[in-house]
């Protein structure tokens, strides 16, 4: 019987729906975390009898046979890329984006990767770098005198000095968007990299073309809800036992079965 | 074997059947715009040659896709579509067009809407459509209008298959026949239509199928037991 294999995959979906879930609810409090979807289709048919077929004592055509699905599987994990709720923080180099956009920071093996965290800080040698210590791209130094530094939505960095009445631009900073950011490869520590899926990295100035602007002394909350998390956990639970009652069933039509002389 | 035992089996085998879709539609309880099966059983029962001898088996005829409308979840999303009435979304699968009601869409690397399982989502006339690049404010009203910044970029396909349709690989509908536009149906933004599986009904046909199973077993053994008490009774009369 197909049953219990259908009922298997039901039950691995399930469990993929958990897996899924529990890392929503374990970064709701992550900076900048964007909640994750498991999307399920259903797996092929087998064509049991065929649709059109003429039936033998009547002569009539069959409208639509009779089709067995084979189940579920995955079909993606898609990632909810609506924009968080902003925190106030008393960061001067705590950056939120606002809208679509992702920072573009330098990994040591010279590869690109992309980031809506904004909590950034500054390396001993002043280089504005992520809370994890990559350079943010372009790199933009702040100089040890600098007595305040202030970030405006278009990206621009300034700086103060000192016996200065104007504020000196250090640099700006650019937001990639990508035209599929749902394909984008999570790396861990709130970093993502392009696939094929994703498109290349545009990169362009802050509030423009569609990109957002940067708010600085925010942070972007994580988008997840944990409310809706928690019901859709339960859900996956009772789902879960659903499959596995069809299963227990099956076992016992089979037991049956054996009973037989 | 007897015609008792053979009517049977025929029985035995048809609530496998059913039992083996009963634990589809329960896999499938989650899966964005799926629509439960059903199994129609008929009798079938035929004269033989043999003058007063008939032969009679339960068959199950055919499946059916139930249509009720399944529920919707809000995501907010504009790209996420549901539909209201009979149609179906056309997307351009491998061998040809199929059809499907996953309303879940967005863009792929060069812009194109595409399912979830990567299947370009085709418009009225049959085409690709392909989001303009950097289009922020999406929208799709409920004609079908897909509009991107305030302005049309295209409108979706609806459309309505006749009954030979069946569901293939990636559970996406093909249909030999012919295909027609369903303007009427109308389309959902922001909105996915979930299974229309419903777990108590489910469950209690798994019951059912399971108890008629067993039920079947008892009969068959019964069946056994009075072939065996006539073939000793024949025995030994002298």
């Amino acid at each position: 019987m197909k049953a219990m294999q259908i009922a298997a995959t039901g039950m691995q979906a399930q469990q993929t729906r958990v897996n899924v879930i529990a890392n929503n609810i374990a970064n709701s409090d992550t900076t900048a975390y964007h909640a994750r979807r498991a999307e399920f289709a259903d797996l092929m048919y087998q064509q049991e009898r065929r649709a059109g077929t003429v039936s033998s004592d009547t002569g009539t055509v069959l409208p639509t046979g009779v089709q067995v699905g084979l189940g579920v599987r995955g079909a993606a994990i898609a990632m909810d890329t609506s924009q968080g709720s902003l925190r106030q923080t008393t960061g001067d180099l705590d950056v939120a984006i606002e809208g679509r956009g992702y920072l573009e920071i330098a990994l040591p093996d010279g590869t690109a990767a992309y980031t809506r965290d904004g909590a950034l800080k500054r390396s001993p040698d002043g280089v504005i770098v992520t809370a994890e210590g990559y350079p943010v791209q372009p790199e933009i130094t702040i100089p040890e005198d600098a007595l305040q530094v202030s970030i405006n939505g278009a990206g621009e960095v300034w700086a103060y000095f000192a016996g200065e009445a104007q504020a000196t631009q250090l640099g700006r900073f650019g937001l990639a968007t990508f035209i599929n950011e749902k394909g984008l490869e999570a790396r861990g520590g709130n970093l993502f990299v392009p696939t094929t899926a994703s498109g290349d990295a545009e990169m362009g100035d802050a509030g423009t073309d569609g990109r957002g602007t940067l708010r600085q002394g925010y942070l972007e909350e994580s988008s997840v809800d944990v409310v809706a998390e928690i019901t859709s956990l339960i859900e996956a639970q009772r789902s879960y036992e659903m499959n596995s009652k069809v299963i227990s069933a099956v076992d016992e039509m089979l037991a049956a079965t054996n009973r037989v002389r | 074997m007897d015609n008792p035992s053979l009517a049977l089996l025929s029985h035995q085998t048809g609530l496998q059947r059913r039992v083996d879709i009963v634990a589809n539609n329960i896999a499938n309880a989650g899966t964005t715009g799926f629509r439960r099966e059903g199994l129609v059983f008929a009798s079938r029962v035929e004269r033989l040659d043999v003058p007063g001898r008939r032969f009679a088996m339960t068959e199950d005829r055919m499946s059916f896709t139930d249509p009720t409308a399944g529920g919707l979840t809000v995501t907010g999303n504009p790209l996420d579509m549901a539909l209201d009435g009979d149609g179906l979304f056309a997307v351009q699968a491998g061998t040809g067009v199929a059809y499907t009601r996953d309303g879940r869409f967005m863009p792929d690397a060069e812009g194109r809407l595409v399912t979830a399982t990567g299947h370009p989502v085709l418009d009225e006339g049959g085409a690709p459509i392909v989001l303009p690049p950097g289009a922020e404010a999406l929208a799709v009203s409920a004609d079908g209008t897909l509009s991107a910044d305030g302005e049309a970029v295209a409108v979706i396909g609806r459309y309505r298959v006749d009954a030979g349709a069946r569901r293939g690989a990636d559970g996406l509908i093909t249909t030999a026949g012919a295909a027609g536009p369903a303007p009427d149906t109308r389309v959902l933004g922001g909105h996915i239509e979930n299974a229309n599986v419903n777990p108590v009904r489910e469950l209690t046909d798994l019951i059912e199928a399971q108890r008629a199973y067993e039920r079947g077993q008892s009969m068959i053994e019964g069946e056994d037991e009075r072939l065996r008490r006539a073939a000793e009774r024949l025995a030994r009369e002298p």
